[in-house]
């Protein structure tokens, strides 16, 4: 999680007036999943192996998690106008995964069509979200890639290891993003999006291509889902992808007055090994 | 038509009777200028009007009826301060079919004349002969020269007449360039012409120059809003903001590219200034400027893991740093030869070649960096936007086309394509999408136009221009409206002029349930039969009719009194933009059709133009608020995103709905906003 730390020096001397000094030291986490060459989890690598640089210059981890429990999930269903026949089993696909988190896992509930809204805040009470995916109605235009764009963004604001899960059935038709845009909005962010392809979604082509593109290039994995029954085991997976992530932490005391702030990780001593992480922050 | 209800025939009546024909060459309308003495004038302008009628010419696979020409030429001339002479009329209505999408820039620009059309004409005919490969370069710089012009006017750095003059300059130069380093020279030199015309110092950084053209100066102001002190400074936000575009579409700085650019071209000079005994190591002291600058040079590289499409990737390609450093890595070889070679300028001139996509990128991240903000998703979250841009279509051969949003076939992501005579329109669709959903504008279809329109007008407004008691004089002259409306209900004589002054103002229904309603002295009723334009509208019709000693009130004399004080134009700024249906995309005032007139186009658009004032309505309720013009330029996109979460249409053309929702706009609650970063 991302710490805010206001350190505030109260200087009294014996006189009268007293000054207020504010220091702002900012604890930023980074999110690193490790492959070889295979695309294997690497889980054996040390705080040493990684080298973290903000704006170019090398940072010291002050925090190293190998792994981490706690998840925060974005569950985002696509409610368009094409959905109307499908939603029904959705929403009970979605009750199922809920069953499938784990308590002390952070849910929040997003829908898109023409844009992005958010049904229920992020928390671990089930029922807020339950309730809330029952609400959905399906209607408008599918903006896909500048929902994920605009919710990795959002997320990202927020500490903790975080995915998307996307539910969709219909391609992109009316996005401001190409696919390849929004691909690279979210790979800045570093948060991973597992996609499920579900109902009358598994015969059209170019969605699942276009679906795989997006989970693997920003780090997630691609589920085709046949059944209710299969959106729990595509759950489960994914917790098993993300507790292979390493929490990177360390205090930024940059001065960089812009709003994007650029991370760069790399491991100096394995070039072999395939890192996903994200690539910079918004201040 | 004029005041006693003639028809105002731009050029003259006799012009309308030879500019029939489909050809659309400059030649051809030259032929005919010659001929407008020998034409004769028909004595009734019915017979004019009807000879039009007759005739249809298909040009470029389109049928074009004269009637439709001469409206577009109709609409240039309503927007001069000088009636256009008969030469100008005759070339723009031979231009229509071929040009008819850029016509906007001819009505922005007022003091054109007809040498300045054909000068024109004559560019744009050579441009359409450019090699394919730099076709869209070209037409870029073109475009955004020509609208750096038009934006340098309307922020108040270039008189119209100084316009004209730019124009015209930069026209006769694309006209004139006969090779590839030509097209890059014109596009400099007219880039230094236009900066300097504006009032930049010689060693004045261009970009700076321009980031306070567009915001103006800094004026941090402190104003007190529903019991709470606010302080803001727009002026240094827009200027952020424009930087902010810059750097997220990694655009190289107009200052280094014109640095290298004059760099080169006294290098290019060296061997003539050694043959005429002049000092060339001197002129060859260039050489380090253009290092120095060729590193600041900013590309955009196509990531390896994302692959762009081909078009995207050529449009990236042409930006070449490692080919501006080769050449750079041969002079720096010539010059270190103990006599200057011949090959200096050859390599010079290659240059500067090189430099033709840096600066066509550079002059139309300027225009984009004037209409959008970091916050739009398609700035911040596609950093190959500007680049995207395609200024005509290549399968189909147009090169004028209207600016508006694509995408490419069997894609997604929008991008821009055309002129920018219709920007504000493509930016109103582009931009309703933001970086953080929570900020975005979202629509169904139905009211999608109508919020577009808007956005459009808000985002056409420069800001810096606005006098802050313009928005006092709009909201005295809403409720002057008001006045007249509530006084016709309790005075007879008053209730028939409003009868008489609404004629071509309210739609047929309207008018009568208006008169319905006043003579039953149902006030609210009458009230509600009106929107805000109609208002202003009726204030204006009510201070020059024959009643208006009647109406003599505190208001008319505080009217009177802001008159004195703020330029009637100012309040222009809160009308709207109508390119379609005004053919001038600057948001300003203008008499248009009732909205009933509108409803039963096959297109919404023209609709929406007509609804797209929700200045005024904001104008409006930032005077009951006592908001100064910069906490509305604030203001005014989140209060589109009110609106649009307010309006219920039933269709796409229920303009009732519209302006209902346009009236229960309310900026209170928005007033955090002022204090956000």
């Amino acid at each position: 999680m991302r710490i805010r730390l206001f350190l505030f020096f109260m200087l009294c001397a014996d006189i009268s007036w007293s000054q207020t000094f504010k220091v702002d030291v900012r604890m930023i986490e980074v999110y690193a999943t490790v492959s070889d060459s295979r695309g294997r989890a690497m889980t054996n690598l040390h705080s040493d192996d990684f080298h973290v640089l903000e704006d170019n210059r090398l940072q010291q981890i002050r925090v190293f998690e190998p792994q981490s429990s706690a998840m925060t999930i974005a569950l985002l269903v696509d409610t368009t106008g094409s959905m109307a026949a499908d939603l029904p089993r959705v929403k009970n696909a979605v009750a199922r995964l809920l069953d499938a988190v784990k308590p002390e896992d952070n849910v929040g509930l997003f829908t898109f069509a023409n844009g992005l809204n958010r049904l229920s805040n992020f928390s671990t009470d089930r029922n807020t979200t339950l309730k809330a995916i029952f609400k959905a109605r399906a209607a408008g235009q599918t903006a896909l890639f500048d929902s994920v764009a605009q919710l990795s963004r959002q997320i990202s604001k927020d500490g903790g290891k975080k995915a998307i899960l996307l539910f969709t059935d219909g391609d992109d038709n009316s996005s401001v993003l190409s696919l390849e845009a929004s691909v690279k909005s979210v790979q800045r962010t570093g948060v991973p999006i597992y996609t499920v392809l579900y109902g009358s979604a598994l015969k059209d082509q170019r969605l699942s291509q276009r679906l795989e593109k997006i989970s693997v290039l920003t780090g997630g994995i691609p589920f085709k889902v046949k059944d209710a029954g299969g959106v729990a085991s595509a759950f489960a997976r994914v917790g098993e992808d993300m507790q292979n992530m390493y929490l990177l932490g360390y205090q930024s005391d940059s001065d960089n007055q812009d709003d994007w702030r650029s991370i760069k990780v790399t491991l100096p001593n394995h070039p072999k090994l395939k890192l996903r992480a994200k690539e910079g922050y918004w201040r | 038509m004029d005041q006693d209800g003639n028809v105002r025939f731009p050029g003259s009546g006799r012009v309308w009777t030879i500019a029939n024909g489909g050809s659309q060459t400059l030649a051809e309308a030259q032929k005919l200028t010659k001929r407008i003495g020998h034409a004769g004038s028909p004595d009734a302008e019915d017979e004019i009007l009807l000879s039009m009628l007759d005739q249809k010419n298909e040009i470029t696979r389109r049928k074009v009826s004269p009637v439709e020409k001469f409206l577009a030429v109709a609409k240039i001339d309503a927007h001069r301060k000088q009636p256009m002479d008969e030469a100008m009329a005759l070339t723009l209505s031979r231009m229509y079919a071929k040009y008819r999408a850029i016509f906007p820039y001819f009505a922005a620009i007022s003091s054109l004349n007809s040498d300045d059309v054909t000068t024109f004409a004559r560019a744009a005919e050579r441009i359409e002969k450019v090699d394919e490969a730099e076709m869209n370069t070209v037409l870029g710089e073109f475009h955004s020269l020509i609208q750096l012009i038009v934006l340098l006017k309307e922020t108040g750095k270039l008189p119209d007449e100084k316009c004209a003059q730019l124009f015209s300059f930069v026209s006769a130069k694309f006209a004139g360039a006969k090779t590839s380093v030509d097209v890059t020279q014109a596009a400099f030199e007219s880039a230094e012409n236009i900066l300097r015309a504006a009032g930049r110092r010689p060693e004045e950084d261009a970009d700076l120059f321009l980031v306070h053209a567009f915001s103006g100066d800094a004026s941090p102001q402190e104003f007190w809003v529903d019991g709470t002190l606010h302080s803001i400074d727009f002026s240094v936000r827009n200027k952020n903001r424009m930087k902010e575009v810059f750097r997220l579409q990694h655009i190289s700085s107009l200052d280094t590219l014109l640095r290298m650019h004059r760099a080169a071209q006294s290098l290019a000079q060296v061997s003539a200034a050694a043959a005429f005994g002049r000092d060339a190591a001197a002129e060859a002291a260039a050489y380090p400027e253009i290092e120095l600058n060729a590193s600041k040079l900013l590309e955009a590289t196509d990531d390896s893991d994302v692959t762009s499409s081909y078009k995207l990737r050529r449009e990236i390609s042409a930006e070449s740093r490692a080919e501006i450093e080769r050449t750079l890595g041969k002079l720096k070889k010539q010059f270190s030869m103990p006599q200057p070679s011949k090959e200096i300028p050859k390599l010079a001139a290659k240059l500067i070649e090189e430099l033709n996509p840096f600066i066509k990128t550079t002059l139309v991240g300027w225009i984009y960096a004037f209409y959008f903000s970091p916050q739009d998703l398609a700035i911040g979250g596609d950093r190959y936007f500007v680049r995207r841009h395609t200024f005509y279509d290549r399968y189909r051969r147009q090169y004028w086309l209207e600016t508006r949003p694509a995408t490419d076939p069997g894609s997604t992501g929008n991008y821009l394509t055309g002129g920018f005579a219709q920007m504000p329109s493509a930016v109103g669709y582009v931009a309703k999408t933001k970086l953080e959903a929570a900020d975005s504008i979202i629509t169904s279809q139905r009211e999608d136009a109508v919020v577009t329109a808007g956005l459009a007008a808000i985002r056409s407004v420069p800001w810096n221009r606005v006098s802050e008691r313009s928005i006092h004089l709009a909201a005295l002259k809403l409720r002057l409206g008001r006045e007249f409306v509530v006084r016709s209900a309790f005075d007879p004589e008053m209730r028939k002029e409003l009868g008489r002054v609404t004629i071509g103002l309210l739609g047929l229904r309207r008018r009568f349930d208006l008169l319905q309603a006043l003579g039953a002295s149902d006030v609210n009723g009458a009230l509600n039969q009106l929107s805000n334009a109609d208002f202003f509208f009726l204030a204006d019709a009510l201070s020059t009719s024959p009643v208006s000693k009647r109406a003599q009130s505190i208001l008319t004399d505080a009217i009177a009194h802001e008159t004195m004080v703020v330029p009637p134009h100012q309040v222009d700024y809160f009308g709207g933009t109508h390119p379609g249906i005004d053919g001038c995309a600057q948001p300003h005032f203008t008499r248009l059709a009732p909205y009933e007139e509108y409803e039963n186009l096959m297109f919404v658009d023209p609709l929406a133009e007509r609804l797209s004032d929700i200045l005024l309505y904001a104008a409006d309720a930032a005077d009951r608020l006592g908001l100064p013009v910069q906490g509305l330029a604030l203001l005014a996109e989140p209060l589109l995103q009110q609106f649009s979460l307010q309006v219920k249409m039933s269709h796409n053309t229920d303009w009732q709905s519209a302006i209902e929702a346009m009236r229960s706009i309310d900026l209170v609650p928005l007033i955090p906003v002022l204090d956000r970063n």
